[in-house]
């Protein structure tokens, strides 16, 4: 196990640091709050020419070859600096899915132009009836000759309102909860059938739900062998965990400086707050929990590579609790230690909580990866 | 652990230890072990304790990253850790000269002259010389330098009067290193000197404290007119303060140097709450199988594994380079209120068994969680309470200004 980062990351992480700080302050997100994409597709672009998006993706299918801890040392910049643009979304939940089962033609035709900064993907995989459980799909793909007829609807669809195009997942066979039976389409989002409807997320983010009322698919669009998608989303609830894990990092480690500049410079009763005791330990706590969540994050981010299906959950589902606990924790006292001012919407301190608060209930939650973890073998 | 975190270095050592662990476990004493170096309280338990020191020192296993010279094995930072988490899988007894091995030892290496090197370390190791540790006194606790206790220089020789409090082991502690004011006139933290001071001089006397578990462990120790050797001074007069500042960072794990490789406070055992959990029940079946329980049980091995992790983190510095020292200075606060609450979580667990006294015929695992818990504010408390840990984090590592 390595714990350091190789001089290559550590350039990495001061590059990406100093161009998001310049390119996007959060003065750009809490302009975009109000635009109906959110993000800036321009920056995208520049984003996939400075290589960050290939980063994720092997040499074999047009990327850069990274690991997935130099993609947590770039979304902990995202955390920090509130960076809207759909990275875990396109990359990570979309562009994986293609990866692990498309053909090579399918990744000719989607994952290049997302590599070049060309599109954004969605991955549509969650529903009403599934809490975090993605087997539990009770969209439909019913074959009829060569196409599929898609009926369903699925909701917090990540970068939904926006991407170029869908990964849908529906039944072939089988009943929600079943492993067996889960397949995986591609969409175009001009497809007929398919509808749209932006929703806003309470960080000031945007999804969609997405609703399937008797699409039309070609059969080419199905993504690997028919009914065989469930390890590939497993792997992705496991992959979007651990990059929740690594923005969430940024997120409490911003929230932790803001805070800590709060406490040096505010003055009541003629003196800075940060000479009062309770308020300094409260600020140590916070530290505390930064550091405890980084440790676990890092843990994540090594062993979500694993090949062993068995480790991956263990570090991952450790590294979200430890997320939710201490992200809550950090962002929460970092609220009421900014005082007033910390819950009006012209101070930054307010966007930080809002964006903890949503990756606290992305990918699983406290009470699900509790679960998730204590149902372990190894444990 | 997981063994992809040894080096190849390590792995070897690993091996090592676990075998002899394994081999070597003492079997019952037939009388009650104290649970940790904190409660040893009868001279049958430090004779025996004693004895597995040297067992373990005699394998190689024991002050491995000090220097050869001075009966050290001189291997790299990390490596005494290794045997350190082999001994808690294990499950044997503890290494009873703690404070020997782990504060004043490391002291000695970093600053003593080489005839003070070659004249207590290697006694440290075999335990034949055991070390107690004189800071606190009855009017110095979290003020630590406000301490009265005084040495006076009478030509080769000081004069040692004063009182000291919370002394482990002071009934059979060969030497103590002691916090003394050489310089009443000078500025409280400039007057005070470090001593290598020897237990059995004339004039000292010990006096055992008992604990709420009933346990003892402590003592008062009292100084009237004691004469020692003026070449009992570690470094120089008035170095005192200093030399203590080092000696509680090696005390929190805040340094590296330890010769036992330090461990969780009591308590902070969540292999043995996953065993209580199997043996107590809870709505007619084991606790283990109960939703509740085993959120409670999996949230603390969450927040070990993040101690863990955070403790392999420290020992990689450019990790921490933004913030030097932040780690290691966490691991005594961070660790030490886990192991309390781990211990509380252990009484939840027992429900009402909780009540048992430890030793009663029918305590769940014998009441070690009951004692546990009890003798876990030992920890968050000595060697700097939580809340000084807190004071020094927020000014030192978070730069806030100075509480008034």
């Amino acid at each position: 196990m390595n714990f350091d980062l190789t001089p290559d990351q550590k350039l990495l992480e001061s590059t990406m640091a100093s161009f998001l700080k310049k390119e996007s302050p959060v003065s750009r997100f809490r302009a975009l709050r109000e635009d109906p994409v959110g993000y800036s597709k321009s920056l995208w672009k520049t984003m996939a020419e400075l290589g960050w998006i290939g980063l994720a993706f092997p040499e074999s299918a047009g990327g850069l070859g990274g690991s997935f801890v130099d993609v947590a040392i770039l979304l902990e910049q995202f955390g920090a600096g509130l960076v809207p643009e759909p990275f875990v979304a396109s990359v990570l939940a979309a562009g994986t899915a293609i990866l692990r089962a498309g053909s090579a033609e399918q990744h000719e035709a989607y994952l290049a132009p997302l590599i070049a900064g060309d599109t954004t993907l969605a991955l549509a995989w969650a529903e009403r009836g599934g809490r975090y459980d993605p087997t539990w799909v009770e969209t439909t793909a019913t074959k009829q000759g060569d196409a599929y007829v898609l009926q369903g609807e699925k909701i917090f669809v990540q970068n939904g309102h926006a991407a170029d195009v869908l990964v849908v997942s529906a039944r072939t066979a089988g009943t929600p909860g079943d492993t067996d039976g889960i397949s995986l389409f591609v969409l175009p989002r001009e497809t007929e059938g398919l509808r749209v409807t932006p929703v806003n997320t309470m960080d000031g983010q945007k999804a969609a739900t997405i609703t399937l009322a008797g699409v039309v698919v070609p059969a080419a669009s199905r993504l690997g062998p028919e009914g065989a998608a469930a390890p590939v989303l497993d792997e992705i609830m496991d992959l979007g965990a651990a990059a929740a894990c690594a923005e969430g990092l940024g997120v409490m480690r911003a929230s932790l400086a803001m805070t800590v500049d709060y406490l040096k410079t505010r003055e009541q009763f003629g003196v800075k707050i940060g000479t009062f005791q309770a308020l300094q330990h409260r600020a140590v706590d916070m530290f505390i929990r930064t550091e405890l969540a980084k440790s676990t994050s890092i843990l994540a981010s090594v062993k979500v590579s694993d090949p062993d299906p068995a480790e991956r959950r263990f570090a991952v589902s450790a590294a979200k609790v430890e997320l939710a606990i201490c992200g809550r924790y950090v962002t929460q006292q970092a609220i009421q230690l900014h005082g007033g001012i910390g819950i009006t919407d012209e101070h930054d301190i307010g966007l930080y909580f809002k964006r903890m608060h949503v990756l606290n209930a992305l990918f699983g939650d406290e009470e699900h990866h509790l679960a998730r973890f204590g149902a372990q073998p190894a444990f | 652990m997981d063994p992809t975190r040894d080096t190849a270095e390590t792995r070897d050592l690993r091996e090592r230890a676990r075998a002899f662990f394994q081999d070597n476990r003492p079997s019952d004493p037939g009388f009650k072990l104290p649970q940790t170096f904190l409660e040893v309280e009868s001279e049958e338990q430090f004779l025996w304790l004693k004895a597995w020191q040297k067992q373990v020192y005699g394998a190689g296993l024991l002050g491995v990253e000090w220097p050869a010279a001075y009966g050290g094995k001189g291997m790299p930072s990390g490596s005494q850790r290794v045997v350190a988490e082999e001994m808690g899988r294990a499950g044997v007894p503890f290494i009873v000269n703690r404070i020997g091995l782990d504060w004043a030892g490391p002291t000695i290496l970093a600053v003593g002259t080489e005839e003070q090197k070659q004249r207590y370390l290697r006694n440290i190791l075999s335990c034949d010389e055991v070390w107690c540790q004189g800071f606190s006194e009855p009017g110095a606790g979290s003020d630590l330098a406000s301490l009265r206790t005084s040495a006076v220089r009478n030509g080769d020789h000081y004069i040692v009067n004063g009182h000291k409090v919370w002394t482990t082991q002071a009934l059979w502690a060969d030497f103590m290193i002691l916090l003394a004011r050489t310089d009443t006139s000078a500025p409280k933290h400039a007057g005070i000197s470090y001593f290598l001071f020897p237990m059995k001089s004339k004039g000292v006397s010990v006096r055992p404290l008992v604990k709420m578990t009933g346990e003892g462990g402590f003592n008062q120790v009292l100084f009237e007119d004691v004469l020692v050797p003026a070449s009992c001074l570690l470094a120089g007069e008035g170095d005192g303060w200093r030399l203590a500042v080092m000696t509680l960072a090696f005390e929190r794990g805040a340094s590296e140097g330890s010769a036992t490789g330090g461990a969780l406070a009591a308590g902070g055992d969540v292999a043995r709450l996953v065993a209580l959990a199997k043996e107590v029940s809870r709505d007619g079946r084991p606790a283990s199988e109960d939703p509740v329980m085993r959120d409670r049980i999996a949230e603390l091995a969450i927040e070990e594994e993040a101690l863990l992790a955070s403790a392999l983190r420290a020992r990689v510095p450019g990790l921490v380079e933004e913030r030097p020292l932040a780690l290691p200075f966490l691991s005594k606060l961070v660790a030490t209120e886990f192991g309390q609450r781990a211990a509380a979580v252990g009484q939840e667990l027992e429900g009402p068994l909780a009540q048992y006294a430890f030793g009663a015929e029918r305590a769940a695992d014998g009441g070690h969680f009951q004692r546990a818990y009890m003798n876990s504010f030992g920890f968050t408390i000595g060697g700097g309470t939580s809340e000084i840990q807190r004071n020094l984090v927020g000014e030192r590592i978070l730069g806030l200004p100075k509480s008034t």
